[in-house]
């Protein structure tokens, strides 16, 4: 899976992902939800994109996907992760 | 299909509504909010009106111009659209500008773009400079706010306008909502609420995505691939900011909530104060002669401000 925000991006080696800095572990069955929580990114403030297009937070990933992050209004504070 | 429509089952589900425990896909998304938009289209668009459409090139004023295209060519509808870009002079708005451009190309929209300066003596970027010098103390977007409205205003004016839409969402009215609640401003709360009164100096407003969540914009904007911007203004601060941070903490542990506050808030003010909603009272600035409802209005009280820490004054 690679995964993409605002502009970096990272490749993913065996089973984990580095974004801003921080390490996230990638799992079978993982969901866009659990990656936007480890990832420390609210829902209320971003839509998720996987492989270009808008999914729900319960979109189930799989390798091979791409997910972009689409931050849609201010107040980064807000779940949003710092940079 | 790894994640289907709670409704149809026919589709891949594209959004989540957290207040309905529901995903849904583009066509359900698309025709949801369609109920939603269309009322307000219906009820306040009649065949000739002018609407001056405010188009920032932001993904909410975007998709305002999109549903005004669609309703007159869909339903045959008799209304002229004219889009209005307000050029404020930031970096971020000529990005915006330029997705504008190309989305009244493909509509074949009229678009007439008005800068700021011409109509005031002042940029943006200037009350910028005189904020980041400690000269002036209010927020940029208090500025920013009024001199557009104002120019606004004046640009659909020129262009004979007998309404103007603007791409105000679900949430943008319910932070203007509590803003106007924590200020105890009862009037300027009612006055959300109320018909404006049909001057020639000030055109009355419609707001087509009044009742549609800003994520539910976003994401059908994407969908429908109107050219747009979708970030935010970076120069964003103040009041809005600090409310909409509470407005969303609240959201996220009472999901929907701001659609609850938002019709609890309409029906208590048009109950509790018709005597404000059904007609408020409105004066002319006695400088400039603009729509107010104060003896100077809010653009004139600035531009004093402004000019008295610009011009140096001599003893």
């Amino acid at each position: 899976m690679t995964l993409r925000r605002a502009g970096e991006r990272s490749l993913t080696p065996d089973g984990w992902i580095e974004a801003n800095g921080r390490r996230i572990e990638i799992y079978s069955g993982m969901q866009v939800s659990d990656l936007m929580r480890d990832m420390g990114i609210s829902p209320l403030t971003h839509i998720a994109l996987v492989n270009g297009r808008p999914v729900p937070e319960d979109y189930p990933l799989k390798d091979g996907d791409v997910v972009e992050f689409l931050m849609f209004t201010v107040h980064k504070e807000m779940g949003g992760v710092k940079r | 299909m790894r994640r289907p429509c709670d409704r149809c089952g026919k589709r891949e589900a594209v959004i989540r509504i957290e207040s309905l425990n529901e995903s849904i896909c583009d066509e359900c998304l698309s025709a949801r909010i369609w109920r939603r938009v269309k009322p307000v289209l219906d009820k306040g668009i009649q065949d000739g009106d002018v609407i001056v459409s405010a188009l920032s090139g932001g993904k909410d004023s975007s998709l305002t111009l999109y549903y005004l295209w669609k309703y007159k060519n869909e339903f045959n509808k008799d209304f002229e659209i004219i889009a209005v870009t307000i050029d404020e002079g930031t970096c971020y708005r000529a990005e915006s500008i330029s997705k504008a451009k190309e989305l009244t190309s493909r509509l074949r929209i009229k678009h007439k773009i008005v800068k700021m300066s011409d109509i005031f003596a002042f940029s943006i970027p200037q009350v910028q400079i005189l904020l980041s010098k400690g000269k002036i103390k209010r927020d940029l977007c208090t500025y920013c706010g009024v001199f557009r409205r104002q120019a606004l205003n004046i640009a659909a004016r020129e262009e004979g306008a007998t309404k103007v839409a603007t791409g105000h969402n679900l949430d943008d009215m319910v932070q203007t909502l509590f803003m106007n609640l924590i200020r105890g401003d009862m009037s300027a709360m009612a006055r959300l609420f109320s018909k404006t009164p049909s001057t020639r100096k000030l055109i009355p407003r419609i707001r087509p995505l009044i009742r549609v969540p800003e994520k539910e914009a976003t994401v059908q904007a994407l969908l429908l691939g109107i050219p747009a911007h979708f970030g935010k203004c970076p120069l964003v601060s103040g009041m809005r900011v600090r409310v909409r941070r509470m407005l969303d903490r609240f959201e996220q542990e009472n999901p929907g909530f701001k659609e609850r506050a938002f019709n609890f808030i309409e029906k208590l003010v048009k109950q509790a104060i018709p005597e404000l909603t059904s007609n408020f009272e409105l004066k002319y600035c006695k400088q400039c002669g603009e729509p107010t409802t104060q003896e100077l209005c809010k653009v004139c009280q600035f531009k004093q401000e402004l000019e008295a820490v610009m011009v140096p004054t001599v003893n």
